[in-house]
């Protein structure tokens, strides 16, 4: 039976399904806490927080009846087997993607505002920020335990030109990830490059020696520099020591890497096969999104990683979904004038992303960890929009849904109608307790989603 | 909000002298009236909108906050975004102007009254295409950024620093394209004598049965024997194989040699055992790990032979060698600049230092200090004490190097000592000229007057703006600038409907690309007056562009030339298949997305976005509709709400319907014959695409947008209010046949780009 150390600590066994390889992972001195015997501490759910760009079309989205058991909606049905891990949220807010006298802009806001909750502040460049947002929260306080504290990937790399939103600057409307409140996340779009970040290059063999040797120059490359940030920051002006600080954390952050590295005996090659990356080669954008999901599995299930966020289109996306049969824009199309055919293209769309969410989930479902439990056990998958209505533009009654059941702290199975004006933050505080994150509140909620939790 | 030091109240700045006609608005009779009537309902003293009280602000004192609220006043009243038509009764376009000419009144007296602030630029990354630029003028390395994430734009520019945040990813990808950069830059010497590799028999692998016995491979019937080597670069390398046969029938064994599955030549092979033979052969080789094999080729068997021993050919092979490289290596850019300052030998950290402290200065845009000098060779030290070789030392720094914060950041140090302001110092001016004109580090002649105090005055920054701007590498301007000022590097991402619009590809998308970049260029180095842009009688196609516009093409194959255009065709950017096409939905058209990008960058006067529940504008559109696209537009435009801004927009857009959503000329659509003609909000007619470029180049607008995102792009910040007033004025006094080059000097030489202010 495999043990859990606390929630910065590795778990001992992962059994690999995706690659039909089971391994076992030596014990870490790093990973147990000096001075303490090995308690058998709460495992620690994995978290994906998906980003749906410019809302959906809610009378296909919504659920027919108060109750899960009512039934499920159109766009919802593909997650039919996974009802028991499924909670559907209706009437979650987030306040922040509101205009609140900033005027238009609201696409930006809801990438902003997705996951920090706040307002950000409107600019097309000085002074950018948004907040904190929940899985840096997670990053920091359970990332420890993994190579990667969080990992940022996304299907569309962003604008190469003009303007992104309504005096916004494209930070804002490209990113979901707040490290800080004036840092993004910057996300990696490339499954090829997501796949040789996690695992090493597939094309290139490196003995166990020339690896050891490549990081001990990377190693003495970072402490160089690490030198001059140090001397710098003395120097400069709080802007400039901002930009300096982050910096100074993507250091630490390879060099944190670098040294579990040492330690650890996981032959990566062999945990993870690049044939992940040739599946769906041929299948356009939908293999495209099918692939990064496909790496965000094999990310969970050799737990290189605990927290995720995938953005399936940045914000005001203009994606034509020509495979679907919706050559249009996806955001021109979503000012959808009350036109039924429009409504039924976008639910379309929506019921596409849906149907990958659930071959995540089904994925997940078959990956055994321990015990007869799944990794969708022990998962959160988040997947959501900051918009409601393209047309309307309404930051209140989000479609948000979500899979798993964070390690059996979340029952699942349950269609939750909230009060309106429930803040989305009460689902991200409940999902930082399910964590074993103690916190009392983030930023709009104080208290964690009621019903939610077990 | 800071206050200025010197705080005028507004008023005071009224000047009651002037009469008549030209008498700017007086605050008592006119502006506040105005103020009472159309906007302090909802920016008033109580519960006020956005949280603006307009009277107290503009009544009060004249500080940044105030100048910022002017600016935006005069301009959604010129929009016509407020007061918003559904809610108040609107002003007539008298009181309209009459507020606008007040504004210009009070910035124009302002701009004598505050004292200027340069501003502070937040310390920037390079944006990947400027450190793409940086790592090729310093190494003569040409790297791949694509797969950088892609920057952030602020401003509409990708080299706002503010924007330009470092994440964890980022750095990865710094480090390890350093890594690759440093290893390419600074490769080991060659050996005086060249090694010889030896793969034995008990090393090879054959293709047939069995393995080594007795220190050699048989092969018995047709096959190979293969063994790798590990080369240390491409190269001429010595290959030998040691082999013997045992022979039988009319002919020698016959044995070839493949490198890389590549044959490089065949042998016969005599002798027995005891006498085995060498054959050489030369061959090109890729560095790296490499497969080199020996193929029998001619089996022969014959069992029936009175002599037992010539019944049977066999190929032995003993061992193969690889000696090399016996070929000079060429020195990279960085070998040849730094390796004659080697003294090849003596204590590793002053002779690293000797090497890095040049390396440094170009790299780092500044002479480096001693001690710096010296850290950076602690790491050559640190890897040689690890068991490293000198050069592999040197690639550790030289990664280093371009890892440090002083690389990756334009960092513009202190020594104000105390005021608020001052001049930067020489090294930082230069990095800031280079990247401006360059999107690069500044190079050594640059550097060296720096140094000298040659950039101080302004004769001298001058004439090293025209040396810059003579260097090929000014076409970063083109690229960068250009490409973002009027989005053509948006032109990757569009996907135009092939049931629409047939021939789009990527090819003509680069096409179209270059003929924008081309004029602007052309515009630049032959100092064509800017408004060329719009209004040139002549463009630059290729062989598929000049085919896609129905132009005879007689110029290289792949080459662009410059040709003159029939009437009707406009050569500016108007006439451009890259804007054309940029600004059109997959489907159809968008004269409104074209009146947009018009009014965004021609203008730099961007329409406020659609009221919100107003804007299914685009959901009202059908291409298969009876109606015209015309028609339904005019539909939309009778909204109210949508009107104010539409009527500008539709009117610059549809004197563009001549052109199809990629930029080929039409004369009809789906709705039947193009109808180009149009009106402007002040009720001038506009009758079609050549109309639209003369009323562009005769607009003032046009140079002070050009102005104002050129400054933005050179200074790397927004436009705060003071630097409004300033480009305001610098704006009006420019003359209508300003060239890039004007403006560029203009820019140069603004306080904004030569000083900085302390932080506050």
């Amino acid at each position: 039976m495999a043990q859990f150390l606390t929630r910065r600590a590795l778990s001992r066994r992962a059994v690999l399904r995706g690659v039909g390889a089971s391994l076992a992972l030596p014990w870490l001195d790093a990973m147990v806490p000096a001075g303490r015997s090995m308690p058998v501490a709460p495992r620690v759910p994995r978290v994906l927080f998906v980003f749906a760009p410019n809302g959906v079309h809610v009378d296909s989205w919504r659920l027919p009846g108060p109750r899960l058991e009512d039934g499920l909606s159109p766009t919802l049905e593909p997650l039919a087997p996974h009802r028991s891990a499924l909670t559907v949220l209706q009437g979650l807010t987030i306040d922040g993607g509101r205009a609140h006298g900033d005027g238009p802009g609201d696409h930006a806001r809801s990438a902003a505002s997705f996951l920090t909750c706040s307002h950000p502040f409107k600019t097309g460049g000085a002074e950018i920020r948004a907040g904190v947002s929940i899985d840096q929260v997670l990053a920091r306080e359970v990332g420890g335990a993994t190579a990667f504290a969080s990992l940022e990937v996304g299907l569309e790399g962003g604008r190469a030109a003009g303007v992104c939103d309504s005096g916004y600057s494209c930070a804002y409307s490209n990113n979901i990830s707040w490290r800080t409140e004036s840092t993004p996340m910057a996300k990696e779009t490339e499954p090829r490059a997501i796949f040789t970040r996690l695992f090493g290059d597939p094309e290139i063999q490196t003995s166990r020696a020339a690896a050891a040797r490549a990081r001990n120059r990377l190693r003495s490359v970072l402490d160089a520099a690490r030198g001059e940030f140090a001397r710098l920051r003395r120097e400069l002006g709080a802007s400039d020591q901002q930009k300096l600080d982050e910096y100074a954390d993507a250091v630490r952050d390879i060099e944190r890497r670098i040294d579990r590295q040492d330690a650890e005996e996981q032959d990566l090659a062999s945990v993870a096969s690049p044939e992940v990356l040739e599946q769906h080669r041929d299948e356009g954008f939908a293999g495209r999104v099918r692939t990064f999901y496909d790496l965000l599995a094999l990310a969970f299930e050799t737990d290189r990683t605990r927290v995720a966020t995938l953005m399936l289109g940045n914000a005001g996306s203009s994606r034509s979904h020509r495979f679907l049969g919706v050559p249009e824009g996806h955001h021109e199309l979503s000012h959808h004038g009350r036109d039924p055919g429009k409504l039924e293209r976008i639910a379309r769309i929506d019921r596409f992303q849906i149907e990958c969410l659930a071959g995540f989930a089904r994925r997940l479902a078959e990956t055994r960890v321990d015990e007869g439990r799944s990794l969708l056990d022990e998962s959160l998958v988040v997947h959501g929009s900051g918009i409601s209505d393209g047309n309307r533009h309404n930051h209140d009654d989000l479609p948000f849904v979500v899979l798993g059941h964070g390690c059996g702290r979340v029952r699942g199975g349950r269609h939750l109608v909230l009060p309106a004006e429930t803040p989305a933050a009460d689902l991200y505080l409940a999902i930082l307790h399910a964590c074993g994150v103690k916190a009392d509140a983030f930023a709009d909620s104080k208290r964690p989603l009621a019903g939610f939790l077990n | 909000m800071r206050r200025w030091p010197l705080t005028l109240p507004l008023l005071a700045l009224l000047c009651p002298a002037l009469s008549g006609q030209d008498r700017p608005a007086d605050w008592q009779l006119e502006v506040r009236p105005f103020l009472t009537r159309y906007c302090v309902g909802c920016h008033g003293p109580t519960d006020p909108e956005a949280g603006l009280d307009l009277g107290a602000v503009l009544g009060g004192s004249l500080d940044a906050e105030a100048l910022d609220t002017l600016v935006d006043f005069r301009d959604v009243l010129r929009s016509h975004e407020m007061p918003p038509a559904s809610e108040v009764a609107q002003p007539s376009s008298e009181e309209r102007s009459r507020m606008m000419d007040w504004v210009a009144h009070v910035l124009e007296l302002a701009a004598g009254g505050i004292p200027t602030d340069p501003g502070r630029v937040t310390m920037r990354r390079l944006s990947r295409f400027e450190y793409a630029n940086a790592i090729r003028d310093l190494t003569g390395l040409v790297v791949d950024v694509d797969d950088f994430p892609v920057d952030d734009l602020g401003y509409g520019f990708d080299n706002v620093g503010e924007v330009l945040t470092i994440s964890t990813l980022h750095l990865e990808k710094y480090a390890a394209v350093a890594g690759q950069v440093a290893d390419a830059a600074w490769p080991d010497l060659d050996p005086e004598v060249p090694p010889v590799r030896r793969i034995e028999a008990e090393s090879l692998r054959s293709s047939l049965e069995g393995g080594a016995s007795s220190g050699v491979v048989v092969l018995i019937t047709n096959g190979t024997v293969t063994g790798a080597v590990e080369l240390p670069r491409a190269g001429v390398y010595r290959v030998r194989v040691v082999a013997h046969a045992t022979q039988a029938g009319s002919e020698l064994a016959r044995m070839g040699v493949l490198v890389a599955g590549r044959s490089v030549g065949e042998a016969s092979v005599e002798g027995g055992r005891d006498a085995p033979s060498t054959h050489a052969f030369e061959a090109r080789m890729e560095g790296g790990r490499q497969e080199i094999a020996a193929a029998f080729l001619n089996d022969y068997y014959a069992p029936d032979h009175p002599d037992r021993s010539r019944r049977d050919r066999n190929l032995y092979v003993h061992r193969i060698e690889v000696e090399g490289p016996v070929d000079p290596r060429g020195s990279t850019t960085l070998e040849t600049w730094l390796r004659p300052l080697d003294r090849g030998r003596g204590r590793v950290l002053p002779r690293a230092r000797t090497l890095l402290e040049p390396f440094l200065r170009l790299a780092w845009r500044r002479p480096v200090a001693r001690a710096e000098a010296s850290r950076l060779a602690q790491v050559v030290d640190d890897a040689v004490d690890a068991g490293e070789s000198f050069d592999t030392g040197m690639r550790w720094a030289i990664q280093a190097a371009l890892v440090s914060p002083h690389f990756l950041f334009r960092i513009e140090p202190g020594g104000l000592e105390g005021s608020a302001q001052g001049d930067l110092d020489g090294y930082a001016l230069a990095t800031r000229l280079a990247f401006f004109l360059w999107s690069s580090i500044p190079d050594d002649d640059l550097l060296n007057r720096a140094g000298d105090g040659g950039l101080a005055a302004e004769g001298d920054l001058l004439a090293e703006v025209d040396r810059m701007l003579a260097d090929p590498k000014s076409d970063a301007l083109a690229k960068n600038f250009a490409g973002q000022w009027l989005e053509l590097r948006g032109l990757d991402e569009i996907a135009p409907d092939p049931q629409f619009h047939r021939g789009w590809d990527a090819a003509l998308a680069a096409s179209a690309q270059r003929e924008t970049e081309l004029l602007f260029e052309c515009v630049l180095r032959e100092g064509l007056p800017i408004t060329t842009i719009v209004d040139a009688d002549f463009t630059f196609v290729d062989g598929r562009l000049a085919a896609h516009y129905g132009l005879a093409f007689d110029g290289p194959e792949g080459g662009f030339v410059r040709t003159a255009l029939p009437p009707g065709r406009p050569g500016g950017v108007l006439g451009h298949a890259s804007f054309l096409a940029l600004t059109s939905n997959p489907t159809r058209t968008s004269p409104v997305r074209r009146g947009r990008w018009i009014l965004d960058n021609l203008l730099d006067d961007p329409p406020p976005p659609p009221p919100p529940g107003n804007d299914s504008f685009a959901g009202g559109i059908e291409p298969n509709s009876a109606r015209s696209l015309r028609e339904q537009m005019a539909m939309h435009r009778e909204r109210p709400s949508c009107a104010v801004c539409h009527v500008r927009m539709d009117a610059l857009g549809l004197a563009l319907e001549g052109f199809d959503g990629i930029g080929a000329a039409r004369t009809r659509d789906t709705g039947g014959d193009i109808d180009t003609a149009s009106v402007l909000p002040d009720g001038r007619p506009l009758r079609g695409a050549t109309d639209l470029q003369r009323v562009l180049a005769a607009e003032p607008a046009f140079r002070r947008a050009l102005l104002r995102k050129l400054f933005v792009y050179a200074v790397g910040r927004g436009i705060r209010p003071a630097d409004a007033v300033v480009l305001e004025r610098t704006a009006s006094s420019l003359s209508p046949d300003v060239t890039l080059l004007d403006m560029i000097r203009v820019i140069v030489t603004m306080d904004a780009f030569r000083r900085r202010s302390h932080e506050h």
